[in-house]
């Protein structure tokens, strides 16, 4: 055995890790011989002896008042709800979103003071300079003009504006642009997905050889294109229900992932109320949901908290995530649900 | 009310109508405190303070925006504990949000993590090392030289204890990736060290 097998083995053991007994002899074996990797074996136990990173007794304390004034406005819901429960019926304490307080940091004051002085400005010079272009045009500055441009650019007409309407249906059964108020984000192609069961999937490899173990899904309703003839495909699936594979044009396979995000280590996975026959259309709400018209979510929605990756998340009013939550439009690129112009639906797997 | 586990013993610590012991599973704490149990929240926060702040710590080099960092943390985890799903383990969930946390403070541009170079550290010499209080501290100088993606699996494996079947999922790297990134990150280290102590530290393996 050489010396980086040895150190290697000897680390993982160290770890707790499996590892097989003759391995780990001969990783000894190995050290009994080599002066260098004895050191590090000496070395490892060393490192666990010297003390970690210690939380202040500030740090600590300030979680537990963290911590204490969750349970007591848990208690507080949990009261409430009591109260409000029909005879024969439990309150669920246990489901209740506390309102954790957000606790600025010491570094956010003189930063959110400058911000706020530079938006002022900001606002200022807008307000004048916008007075003074009025002035220069005059009246008869053309509203057509603006109508035009926003159609070119695929903007949002009047009524979307502000980013939460229903998005509408043309006559081929293809999404039309309802689009939200960034222009921007909103004229991007949505990524290559496909609706199984309304369950949506993404494209992750063309041309992928169908695994033996794979079992039959069900038929999807996909053109596998941004254009073109939509047409019933078989659809087969993974013994972990995460991947698909649908039968192409050419006699293959497309490999398809769901997409997922996870919210307290559960998988939830992104539902759409609109079957997804084309690349480039985005999965939207199911149509029990009327579109949020305010960024909190109402009336739809109400905020309750974070996901994994730290994104805000709203439930129906009255529910818990315990049977999905919606997230709102125009995540960043590192999300599952990214530049997506709507409101989307996540259910749990 | 939480209901112990165990009998009463004397780190039994009672408080109203629940009673929280050290011995405590976290899935019992974590059921506790998404009933309303202050106690269990307590207890959680004891239990992993460390964890979380030795992270931050370690990724922004920097103990006030750890400690921001760190409160970050634990607030995100308390406004959702009632959605955890107890099939995965609680540090492994914990360490998933602390690691996005010091991402996303990163990207926000609120903090970055300033690399440190090998040769600023401070040479030690063989008698500190006696001191574990020096030893700390120049081991914590010596994490931040280490590959962000290596620490990241150490500090998993070691701060949290999770598994490298763990850390491979949460971090969406293979197995053996996480087994590489941690040997590597223990040979820096003790190469560091070394460097640190004028090479002369019981002829630990040289850096490649």
């Amino acid at each position: 055995m050489d010396c980086l097998r040895a150190t290697e083995t000897l680390s993982a053991a160290h770890d707790g890790e499996p590892t097989a007994a003759e391995d780990l002899a001969r990783a000894r074996e190995h050290c009994d011989a080599c002066a260098s990797c004895a050191a590090f074996a000496s070395a490892l136990t060393r490192l666990d002896a010297v003390p970690g990173p210690r939380a202040s007794e500030e740090l600590v304390a300030r979680l537990t008042a963290l911590g204490a004034q969750t349970a007591a406005e848990i208690a507080e819901h949990a009261s409430g709800a009591t109260a409000q429960t029909p005879p024969g019926m439990s309150g669920a304490p246990g489901t209740a979103a506390p309102r954790v307080p957000r606790v600025v940091p010491g570094w956010w004051t003189p930063r959110f003071t400058i911000m706020a002085t530079a938006a002022a400005m900001v606002f200022l010079a807008v307000a004048i300079g916008a007075a003074g272009l009025s002035a220069l045009l005059g009246p008869q500055a053309a509203p057509a003009d603006d109508i035009a441009l926003l159609e070119s650019t695929g903007a949002p007409g009047p009524d979307a504006a502000d980013g939460y309407g229903d998005a509408t249906t043309s006559d081929d059964g293809a999404l039309s642009a309802a689009a939200p108020d960034d222009a921007a984000r909103s004229s991007a192609p949505a990524p290559e997905y496909l609706t199984l069961e309304n369950g949506v999937w993404a494209l992750e490899t063309p041309g992928d050889p169908l695994p033996s173990d794979a079992t039959t899904a069900g038929v999807v309703t996909s053109a596998l294109a941004d254009s073109g003839e939509a047409t019933k495909r078989t659809a087969f699936i993974s013994a972990d229900g995460l991947a698909l594979w649908v039968a192409d044009d050419g006699g293959t396979y497309a490999r398809f992932a769901r997409v997922t995000r996870t919210l307290g280590m559960r998988r939830y996975g992104l539902v759409s109320g609109s079957q997804l026959a084309y690349f480039g259309q985005w999965p939207m709400l199911p149509e029990r949901f009327a579109a949020p018209t305010a960024p909190d979510g109402s009336p739809t929605f109400r905020y309750f908290g974070f996901d994994d990756l730290s994104r805000d998340i709203y439930v129906p009013v009255g529910a818990s995530p315990d049977t999905g939550f919606a997230l709102p439009p125009n995540m960043p690129p590192d999300d599952p649900a990214a530049s997506n112009p709507y409101w989307t639906w996540w259910e749990p797997l | 009310m939480l209901t112990p586990d165990e009998p009463p013993t004397s780190d039994v610590r009672p408080m109203g109508d629940s009673m929280v012991t050290r011995d405590m599973s976290d899935p019992t704490l974590v059921a506790a405190a998404a009933a309303g149990d202050e106690q269990a929240f307590a207890a959680l926060v004891r239990n992993h303070a460390d964890a979380v702040y030795g992270h931050a710590l370690r990724f922004f080099g920097d103990r006030q925006t750890a400690e921001d960092a760190a409160q970050e943390v634990f607030v995100k985890v308390f406004r959702t504990i009632a959605t955890f799903d107890g099939r995965a383990k609680f540090s492994t969930w914990l360490y998933r949000v602390t690691r996005n946390v010091c991402l996303d403070m990163a990207r926000a541009g609120r903090r970055v993590a300033q690399p440190v170079d090998p040769a600023t550290l401070e040479p030690l010499s063989t008698a500190d090392f006696a001191d574990d209080v020096v030893l700390a501290e120049a081991l914590e100088r010596a994490m931040r030289v280490l590959a962000p993606e290596d620490r990241d699996a150490l500090g998993a494996v070691t701060l949290f204890g999770l598994s490298y079947a763990e850390a491979a999922e949460t971090l969406g790297v293979p197995v053996g990736t996480v087994k590489s990134r941690v040997f590597r990150a223990r040979r820096t280290l003790t190469t560091v060290l070394r460097d640190a102590e004028g090479g002369v530290t019981d002829g630990l393996p040289a850096r490649n």
